[in-house]
């Protein structure tokens, strides 16, 4: 399988992170720092900030204090090359019920509006969801609608990945071709950021763990 | 079929999602023909009258459908997570809201527009007078979208957003509901009327350049404090 990306070093670091959500912090000073080759996996418990820290990182949301800089830059200033590097799957699966499998991942794969990695066919193979290409993702269970997202990590020639529970609503066949993935990901030099209740073992790669909350 | 251009993609993804759901993009133009129709019945039949109220009436009810049509907008994108895969595209945000926008006026807008002429005729309008009826709709209509989008960009987020929602985008939709009406009585009464053509064609030029941009930075406004 073609997992190639770019190959430039790079690195992803936050600066003194504060964000506050009704008079209270959510994430306190929090510093950061994840290279290529690299996975970040940030723990915590429920409501610790770790979904508010993903969306920081991610461009999503700012942060009341501190900087996130890509490669030295700061991402608010070069947000486009930023984007061009990021995939990010949230909570929310961003797949259209009305669409089918096959117009979601067109549609996914257009707007990250770069050459695809994969094609949609391997990365629907990949997902386990090959026969379906043409069903309307509303007949879909949340896990099939989970998968559908995750092809975009296929597709998609991006650095980093942030992920937020990646592993929600899988099965122990599809954990397990994630983590393989995961590894691919970073043995090619990329960059991987993600929160998980899920114990996850990778044993040769370089993790750094941070706890919230 | 497959598209790699966002700005079409994201078009042809919006259509072809709006003609799976004849249902609700029926609603506005529903609603549009019955409100019209329903004058006669409730004033009078008297083509003079008809005639003299026409150009307000066509023209309200084409803004109310408008205004009721922005519920739908933006909404199932923030809420199934389309939204942030938008705002993190390495696209320009304000060309991909535009395309959004283009695909909400092509459902929303352009069936009241084509539909437009056979009101007038039901409400007794000359002919002349229903072209520069449709040509103002062509002009006013897309305003309406846009500047719409702009609110439903910024109450997004919030629970109870349609009064809100109303509150900031009537205020807007007001100049064009003058310049709309007043150039379709105008020409029913023989006056030059291409100014307030003008005046609807000039407010479209500016919320087509400069709307997309407001949208998208209140977009991500909103994202950010989901």
């Amino acid at each position: 399988m073609n997992t190639s990306i770019s190959n430039v070093p790079s690195e992803l670091s936050a600066d003194k992170l504060n964000y506050e959500i009704n008079d209270k912090l959510i994430i306190n000073q929090v510093s950061l720092s994840v290279k290529s080759g690299e996975m970040l996996f940030i723990e915590g418990s429920n409501g610790s900030g770790k979904t508010t820290l993903l969306r920081i990182l991610s461009g999503l949301m700012q942060a009341d204090e501190g900087q996130v800089t890509w490669n030295g830059k700061s991402t608010e200033e070069d947000r486009i090359e930023f984007n061009q590097q990021l995939s990010y799957l949230g909570h929310s699966t961003g797949v259209k019920a009305e669409l089918s499998i096959l117009e979601n991942i067109n549609f996914f794969s257009a707007i990250s509006g770069l050459p695809q990695k994969e094609n949609a066919q391997a990365a629907i193979k990949w997902v386990g969801l090959e026969g379906y290409e043409n069903s309307p993702c509303r007949h879909l269970s949340y896990g099939q609608q989970r998968r559908i997202a995750l092809t975009r990590l296929l597709m998609e020639p991006s650095q980093i990945w942030i992920l937020d529970e990646p592993f929600a609503g899988l099965d122990k066949k599809m954990i397990d071709a994630l983590e393989f993935q995961f590894k691919a990901h970073i043995d090619n030099g990329g960059l991987l950021i993600l929160t998980s209740h899920q114990p996850i073992k990778f044993d040769q790669v370089n993790t750094t763990r941070l706890h919230l909350g | 079929m497959t598209c790699n251009n966002p700005f079409v993609a994201m078009l042809t993804r919006d259509l072809r999602i709006a003609l799976r759901q004849r249902a609700e993009i029926m609603l506005p133009v529903i609603f549009f023909v019955v409100v019209v129709s329903l004058f006669p019945l409730a004033i009078t039949p008297d083509p003079t009258v008809l005639k003299n109220i026409a150009p307000g009436v066509i023209w309200i009810a084409a803004l109310l459908s408008i205004l009721l049509s922005l519920q739908n907008l933006f909404r199932s994108d923030f809420n199934d997570g389309s939204m942030e895969q938008i705002l993190l595209s390495p696209f320009p945000g304000s060309l991909l809201i535009l395309a959004r926008i283009i695909a909400q006026w092509c459902i929303t807008g352009l069936p009241l527009i084509i539909i437009s002429p056979l009101l007038g005729l039901l409400l007794h309008l000359d002919t002349h007078v229903i072209s520069v009826l449709f040509i103002s709709l062509l002009l006013g209509v897309p305003y309406l979208n846009m500047v719409g989008a702009i609110g439903v960009a910024l109450t997004i987020g919030l629970r109870q957003a349609g009064a809100l929602l109303s509150l900031l985008v009537l205020p807007l939709y007001v100049p064009v509901l003058i310049f709309g009406s007043n150039a379709v009585i105008s020409a029913a009464n023989d006056l030059p009327y291409n100014g307030q053509l003008l005046w609807l064609a000039a407010l479209l030029v500016l919320a087509t350049t400069l709307s997309p941009f407001v949208i998208s930075s209140a977009l991500r406004v909103s994202c950010s404090y989901r």
